[in-house]
């Protein structure tokens, strides 16, 4: 119990002197670790030092330390506070490389044994399957695969899911009514969506669903479906959250989306005239993890695997639904009150995501040649 | 004089080590399984190759005649604040596109700062400038300066007398421009002309942030889908051999030379203006400065004290501007000293093999940046893990297309440094290394250091190359604009917006109006 305090305050004094910039500190600015990945510099609040202590007396867990580099695919503005309080009651010096997901999971791939990093924080499977199918990661144990459900985990057990995400389409309530809305993303291809259809053609969701439908339907009747998309006319986004700026503002009428970003603004402003609306089966009512797997070639397992465990803690499940919209998938944890019951969608059942990273370039290609 | 063995040797393991990328990409090129046509087939690459042209076109277009303009209004003519209005002109040369494209995007977005004042006179429809016209816009204005300095440089070096004849005899103001002066500048313009049309290519970050589909933004984006995949090699080869084509181009106009000869330079009569002319010409200015400077810096200045004023915090963004410090300033002390004995051999000891150097070291000025990087990436991975992801390749990585700056600068003064000097020198006792610090190095090291500067300043500016190769929580003024506008946080991208701004904008000051003045 004392060593295990003793470790905890050599940890926070580190945390401590690395907020403090010194005079005479002149070594190449790379050494230094991103300020954002410490909360705000210089400052750690009596409460931060209580919390620490609390979290590090009521873990029984293995003792990490050392240096640990997440490739993270999530968001900085999602996930830096996570991370950063990670970080602060483990006592392991975190490193954080943020990127689009399928852009780390292909670099992974690329430098395979020599991978600086320890773990891939995904933003969605289908990057994570990327790198499952080269065999670069280590299988997690079953106490870490069995806090969430069989769908959010990898088949072979290279990756756990950590938080949910559903395909919707954000609506603008204003123009659209429920009864013209299809039961599949197929429907949408219809004359009478002309010219108020909005799709995000780089977003790495948008290609994930691309991919299931090759997947599921074929290369011809998606080739198909783009097309015909592109010919009705639709509106092209850099990605998701801008589509339900413009349903909100009354510019488009319906968007592809996952869903949070919807209920990030309704969070924000309840009256704003959108709303999510969750297809009925198919690849447009796709529900994905987003997870987290362990490299093979990394040097620091124990803190990967506490990294691992604590992306399944109450805190930070709590914060993927509070905070950024998402289902929680640890029993246990009550989602946000603006989510739909998980149940209630019909998202395909037995997606096989590694398969699906074997069609995402296809995808691409498709995509493409369909004119986008 | 014979070139000193030593001297070649080093000179020719620098510039191998620096060809590498292109060796590696090339090398990766000819290893893709496919064969050439299934490409076309396969991807945009028709598009993508006709996007990239009509940009091209179209800017290079654009620039020169906004260059050529301001360049004959400021030498030719006199009136009120001419000199401090051809230094403002110059100043948009500090914004990075990708800072340009930024506040373009958002000035002009449906929820943008303008909507309200363009809405009340009708004019929705310039709402929402991006793609073709918005990469278009952003890119001359912020690549006309070249045209400017280059042109206004060898126009005052043009013989006045030419057009004063021309004007006695009666002809036109138009066609006098049309038919005496800008035949004459045929070269200078060519030359700037390609100098854009490198830029333009090269660009990512305006193209990216105007969603118009171009080589480089579409080797970003397969390198985010599949970095593995042929097509990242493809593009990137292919960019390459485009921006070669266009650097030869531009050496082989030969500008400089034959343009700041062709006539002896002379105190030049600058002709008045009518008063309505004035003020048409200050309009003129007053249009252009409102658009390169004005938008961007004020758009810059409305976010950072509309975010400061809620209190959001910028303190995250000061790790960016001590990395994008620490960056510069390590690359140009380099780009200095490995630029010292590149610039004594092409200078000092004329020869064919030092001609061939100075043409294989000033192609690496035109090497797409996004194309340095990827081929950078693979090799650090494959050949040497070492140093993947640190600082050291980053610096490389940035030598290698900054080197040739620093070259220049060196050049210049070197042109001081007669051959006799050295055999006085030689012939008094001294031995070379001893020539070299007493004799030749004070007398060129004004040059080099003017040259680090402008290396100084374009790593700073830096963005794809930064963002593929840096170190692990490492970070620059650069990657910070890029990552926090992406995530739509302002103010923190017009903080580091505005301290780079402000870092370039002194130096680049300075260096226009010694341009004038010379």
């Amino acid at each position: 119990m004392n060593k295990k305090l003793t470790v905890t305050l050599i940890a926070l004094m580190m945390v401590l002197t690395a907020c403090t910039p010194t005079a005479g500190e002149a070594g190449p600015a790379g050494e230094q670790g991103p300020a954002g990945a410490q909360g705000p510099a210089g400052e750690v609040s009596q409460e931060a030092i209580d919390a620490a202590v609390e979290a590090a007396l009521a873990e029984p867990e293995a003792e990490v330390g050392g240096t640990l580099v997440i490739y993270s695919g999530r968001k900085e503005s999602l996930v830096a506070d996570i991370i950063a309080e990670f970080a602060a009651t483990s006592g392991v010096e975190v490193e954080v490389r943020y990127a689009k997901s399928p852009a780390l999971a292909g670099t992974v791939v690329l430098e395979g044994a020599i991978s600086p990093a320890d773990v891939f924080f995904s933003q969605d499977p289908v990057s994570l399957g990327v790198i499952a199918k080269e065999g670069l990661f280590d299988r997690l144990p079953d106490s870490v695969l069995d806090n969430v459900p069989a769908w959010a985990v990898d088949k072979n057990g290279y990756w756990v899911g950590t938080s949910g995400r559903s395909r919707s389409l954000v609506v603008d309530t204003r123009d659209v009514t429920d009864a013209e809305l299809p039961g599949d993303i197929y429907g949408l291809a219809d004359e009478k969506f002309r010219n108020r259809l909005g799709l995000a053609p780089t977003n790495g969701s948008f290609l994930a669903m691309v991919a299931c439908m090759i997947e599921s339907d074929g290369e011809e009747k998606v080739l198909d479906w783009l097309t015909t998309i592109n010919g009705l006319g639709y509106g092209e986004y850099p990605k998701n959250s801008p589509q339900v700026a413009a349903a909100a503002a009354g510019e488009l009428d319906i968007g592809m989306i996952n869903h949070y970003y919807t209920l990030r603004v309704l969070a924000e402003d309840p009256s704003a005239p959108i709303k999510n609306v969750y297809l009925d089966g198919g690849c447009g009512a796709m529900v994905m993890p987003a997870g987290v797997g362990i490299l093979s070639s990394s040097q620091n397992k124990p803190a990967a695997m506490a990294f691992v465990e604590f992306l399944h803690s109450k805190s930070a499940q709590e914060t993927f639904t509070n905070t950024v919209y998402e289902f929680p998938l640890v029993a246990g944890i009550e989602p946000n009150e603006l989510l739909p019951d998980i149940n209630s969608l019909n998202s395909p059942s037995n997606l096989n995501w590694s398969a699906l990273a074997l069609w995402q370039e296809k995808a691409v290609e498709l995509i493409a040649q369909a004119g986008y | 004089m014979k070139t000193p063995k030593l001297l070649i040797t080093t000179n020719v393991l620098i510039l191998l080590l620096f060809l590498m990328p292109l060796f590696y990409l090339f090398w990766r090129f000819a290893k893709l399984s496919r064969n050439l046509s299934s490409f076309f087939n396969s991807w945009d690459v028709t598009t993508l190759l006709m996007n990239t042209v009509f940009l091209f076109i179209a800017v290079v277009l654009t620039s020169l005649i906004l260059g050529l303009t301001i360049s004959i209004l400021t030498v030719r003519y006199s009136f009120p604040g001419s000199k401090i209005l051809f230094s403002l002109t110059i100043l948009p040369l500090v914004i990075p596109s990708y800072i340009g494209a930024l506040t373009y995007v958002s000035a002009f977005s449906p929820k943008g700062l303008f909507v309200d004042i363009f809405s009340r006179y009708g004019l929705e429809e310039i709402i929402g400038i991006e793609g073709f016209v918005g990469s278009w816009i952003v890119l001359t204005l912020f690549t006309y300066p070249y045209v400017q300095l280059i042109c206004s440089s060898a126009l005052r070096n043009l013989d006045s007398t030419v057009e004063d004849a021309a004007r006695s005899l009666g002809v036109k103001k138009i066609k006098m421009y049309t038919s005496v002066v800008i035949p004459r500048l045929k070269k200078p313009m060519i030359y700037s002309s390609l100098l854009v049309g490198l830029y333009v290519i090269s660009d990512f970050g305006a193209v990216s942030l105007m969603k118009y589909g171009t080589m480089t933004k579409a080797i970003y984006s397969y390198y985010v889908i599949n970095i593995n995949g042929d097509p990242v090699i493809f593009y990137s080869a292919f960019l390459i051999v485009l921006a070669l084509i266009i650097s030869f181009a531009q050496r082989g106009s030969e500008m400089s030379k034959s343009a700041k000869v062709s006539g002896t330079p002379r105190e030049l009569n600058k002709l008045e203006l009518s008063k309505k002319s004035t003020y048409l010409v200050l309009t003129f200015f007053a249009v252009v400065i409102f658009f390169s400077l004005l938008i961007p810096v004020g758009v810059l200045t409305f976010w950072l004290v509309r975010g400061l004023s809620n209190n959001i915090s910028i303190t995250g963004s000061l790790a960016g501007v001590a990395g994008s410090l620490t960056a510069a300033t390590v690359t140009s002390i380099f780009a200095m000293i490995i630029a010292t004995p590149i610039v004594v051999m092409i200078s000092q000891y004329k020869s064919k093999f030092g001609d061939l150097f100075e043409k294989v070291t000033l192609t690496l000025y035109g090497l797409p940046h996004i194309a340095v990087g990827i081929s950078m990436l693979f090799i650090t991975i494959k050949i040497f893990p070492s140093i993947y992801q640190t600082f050291i390749t980053l610096i490389i990585s940035y030598l290698i297309v900054f080197l040739p700056q620093a070259v220049g600068g060196g050049q210049a003064s070197m042109e001081q440094v007669k051959i006799s000097y050295i055999e006085a020198s030689t012939g008094l006792g001294l031995s070379k290394l001893d020539t070299f610090f007493k004799v030749t190095f004070p007398l060129i090291y004004k040059g080099l250091l003017a040259g680090a500067a402008l290396v100084f300043l374009s790593t700073m500016k830096e963005l794809p190359q930064t963002l593929l190769l840096r170190p692990t929580g490492f970070s620059t003024m650069s990657v910070d604009i890029w990552s926090n506008a992406s995530e739509a946080l302002f103010t923190q991208a017009a903080f580091s917006g505005f301290i780079l701004l402000a870092i370039s904008a002194f130096p680049t000051y300075i260096l226009s109006t010694r341009n004038l003045d010379n």
